[in-house]
C-alpha cells in the first residue's frame, strides 16, 4: 500500500501548485478542462508560472478602481475557453523561450 | 486575472480567480504576497497537495429536488415525479452552512432543478454569500420569462447527450428537441450555456458530430460525463457502457475534439483513468492543469434533498430513507443544524473512508504516475461491479492489465446485469 505522492511536493513555496479552469457547473461530478492539455508547446511548469505573474499582476491591479465593478463577470462577457487559451498560450510561448522553471 | 477570494490551505491557498475563471492552488510564500495568512495551518512543513482533504470544500453538489418527470432510464438520482423535495428555508439555510465553511461554488441539481420556481432566488442568495452558483437542467419547462431570470447563474449546463435518436438511447425519452429548445432561451437570455453529455456504447460513435451540433447550438462548454451505476443507471450499465475499444480511443477523441471545437471541452472526474491510460498526456501537466479524478471528501461534498452530507452525488447508503422520512411534510422546521454540514466535513465516516482510501491506494494504483490526480479511479463503478467500492476502478485499463494475467484464477466480481462482457 502506498499514500498519494504528490509531485506538486517538490515545488517551491512561492509557487502555482495548480490551476484548475473554468466553472464547473455540473451537479453529479466534478468537471475539469482539458483543453489546455493538448495545446502544442504548453508545458505544465511553464503554464503555472505564467498565472503566478498574472496573479501578481491581479493584486496590483486590485489596488486601482475597477471599472467594471458591480457587473458579473458573465455580463462582461468572459469566455472560459478564450481566457484560458490566452494563459496556455502565453505558457507556450515561455516554453519555447526556454523560460520555463526547472 | 482578477482575485476573488482566497482560503488558506495547509500548502498555502487556493484562490478563486476570474478573467479567466479558475482556482489557483497557490503555495505558502505566493499565498503570503496575495494577503493570505494561514496562522496554524501553515505550522510545520508543508504537505503540497497531498491534503487528505482540503479546510473546506470548494465545490458543493446541492440537490435540490428529488423530483422529475422525465424517468430517464439511466437516472443515477432515481428521481421521479413525487419525490421529495425539501422547503426554501431549508436550502437556504444549507447554503448559509456551506458558506460559512469556505465553499466556493455551488451546482443545483436534483431530481429537475429548474422546475422548482424559487429556484432562482437560491441562486441569488447564494451569490450574496459569495458562492458561485450554477445548475444542471433536461431543460424541461424552460421559458422565455424562466431563462431570463436564471441569468444569475453563472452557467447553466443543459443535459444533451446527441441527436433525437442517440439522446433516446441514453435517456429513454426523447428530450433532444426539450434541450435544444432550453439551449436557445438561455442564450437569447445571455446566460452561458454548456451541454452535459454522457457516454455510452451508443454515443460515443457520435460524439464528434455531437460536439460539432452543441457549438452550432451556442454552448460554450462541452462537458463529457462517465455513465455511473448508480440509481437507476446500474439496470443496464453494462449493457451501456462505453467498451475497451472506445476507453482506449478516450485520449484521441478528446485531444480531436480539444482542437477542433471552440467549446471548451471538459472531462469528469470519473474520465480521468481513462485519460491517464491513452498516453496522451503526462501526470505532470494533468496536475498542474488541475485535471480532477476522484475528489469525493478531498474538495468536492454533495448535499443530498434531505440534507445529508454525501462524498458524492452518486454515493448511494441507506441513511437517505431516514432523512427523507424526517423532513416530510415539516417545511417549518429544517433537520439540518447550521452546523452539521460543516461537522459533516470534519467528522463523517463515509467522508473519512474515501479520504484513508485515496491515502492508502492499492496496487495498480499505489504505483501509477497519475494516483496524485487520478485518486484511485471512480468509488461507483468499484462498488457496483466488484465487492466493495474500496478497490482500484475495474474500468481503468491500467488495472483491466494489472488483473488480465490471473484474470481466471480470481473470484469473479458480483454483476449487476450481465452483457457477457467481464467485467475485470
Amino acid at each position: 500500500m502506498r499514500g498519494v505522492n504528490d509531485p506538486s511536493e517538490t515545488r517551491a513555496d512561492d509557487d502555482v501548485l495548480s490551476v484548475h479552469f473554468g466553472r464547473s457547473a455540473n451537479c453529479s461530478s466534478i468537471g475539469s478542462v482539458v483543453d489546455v492539455l493538448f495545446v502544442s508547446g504548453v508545458v505544465g511548469t511553464a503554464m503555472l508560472a505564467s498565472v503566478a505573474v498574472l496573479l501578481g499582476g491581479a493584486r496590483e491591479a486590485d489596488a486601482d478602481a475597477d471599472p467594471d465593478a458591480g457587473a458579473t463577470p458573465e455580463a462582461r462577457g468572459d469566455a472560459h475557453r478564450a481566457t484560458s487559451g490566452d494563459v496556455a498560450n502565453d505558457a507556450a510561448a515561455r516554453g519555447r523561450d526556454g523560460d520555463a522553471p526547472p | 486575472m482578477k482575485v476573488l477570494r482566497a482560503r488558506p490551505e495547509r500548502f498555502g491557498a487556493i484562490v478563486a480567480t476570474e478573467a479567466p475563471p479558475a482556482l489557483v492552488s497557490v503555495g505558502r510564500a505566493l499565498a503570503r504576497t496575495l494577503g493570505v495568512e494561514g496562522g496554524a495551518l501553515w505550522d510545520g512543513p508543508s504537505p503540497g497537495l497531498a491534503v487528505e482533504a482540503l479546510t473546506g470544500p470548494t465545490e458543493v453538489h446541492v440537490a435540490v429536488t428529488e423530483r422529475c418527470p422525465a424517468g430517464c432510464t439511466s437516472c443515477y438520482a432515481d428521481a421521479t415525479p413525487t419525490g421529495f423535495e425539501p422547503p426554501f428555508a431549508e436550502v437556504r439555510a444549507r447554503l448559509d452552512a456551506l458558506a460559512a465553511v469556505g465553499a466556493f461554488s455551488v451546482a443545483f441539481g436534483g431530481g429537475e432543478a429548474a422546475l422548482r420556481d424559487d429556484l432562482p432566488e437560491l441562486a441569488a442568495h447564494a451569490r450574496a454569500l459569495g458562492l458561485v452558483p450554477t445548475v444542471t437542467t433536461s431543460g424541461l419547462g424552460m421559458t422565455a420569462a424562466r431563462a431570463a431570470r436564471f441569468r444569475v447563474f453563472a452557467q447553466v449546463n443543459v443535459s444533451h447527450d446527441g441527436a433525437a435518436e442517440i439522446y433516446r438511447g441514453v435517456r429513454g425519452y426523447d428530450g433532444a428537441p426539450i434541450a435544444e429548445r432550453a439551449i436557445a432561451l438561455l442564450r437569447e437570455a445571455g446566460v452561458p450555456v454548456g451541454a452535459n453529455t454522457v457516454l455510452t456504447r451508443a454515443s460515443f460513435p457520435h460524439l464528434e458530430a455531437t460536439a460539432a451540433h452543441l457549438e452550432s447550438l451556442g454552448c460554450v462548454e462541452l462537458q463529457l460525463l462517465r455513465l455511473k451505476p448508480s440509481g437507476r443507471g446500474r439496470l443496464d450499465y453494462l449493457a451501456k457502457r462505453l467498451d475497451a475499444g472506445q476507453i482506449a480511443a478516450f485520449g484521441a477523441t478528446l485531444a480531436r475534439l480539444s482542437t477542433t471545437h471552440r467549446l471548451a471541452v471538459r472531462i469528469d472526474c470519473a474520465l480521468l483513468p481513462f485519460l491517464a491510460g491513452s498516453g496522451t498526456t503526462t501526470p505532470a501537466d494533468v496536475l498542474a492543469y488541475g485535471v480532477m479524478g476522484c475528489e469525493a471528501g478531498r474538495s468536492l461534498l454533495a448535499v443530498r434533498a434531505d440534507g445529508r452530507a454525501a462524498p458524492c452525488s452518486f454515493w448511494e447508503s441507506d441513511a437517505r430513507a431516514v432523512g427523507r422520512e424526517a423532513n416530510a411534510g415539516d417545511a417549518a422546521a429544517p433537520t439540518t443544524p447550521d452546523d452539521a454540514l460543516p461537522r459533516a466535513w470534519r467528522e463523517d465516516a463515509t467522508l473519512g473512508a474515501f479520504r484513508g482510501y485515496q491515502q492508502s491506494l492499492p496496487e495498480p494504483c499505489a504505483s501509477c504516475e497519475f494516483r496524485a490526480s487520478c485518486r484511485g479511479g471512480c468509488r461507483i463503478v468499484a462498488g457496483a461491479l466488484g465487492a466493495s467500492p474500496w478497490a482500484p476502478d475495474p474500468e481503468c485499463p491500467r488495472v483491466r492489465a494489472h488483473a488480465r494475467p490471473d484474470l481466471d484464477a480470481r473470484p469473479r466480481p458480483r454483476p449487476i446485469h450481465s452483457d457477457g462482457e467481464p467485467t475485470t
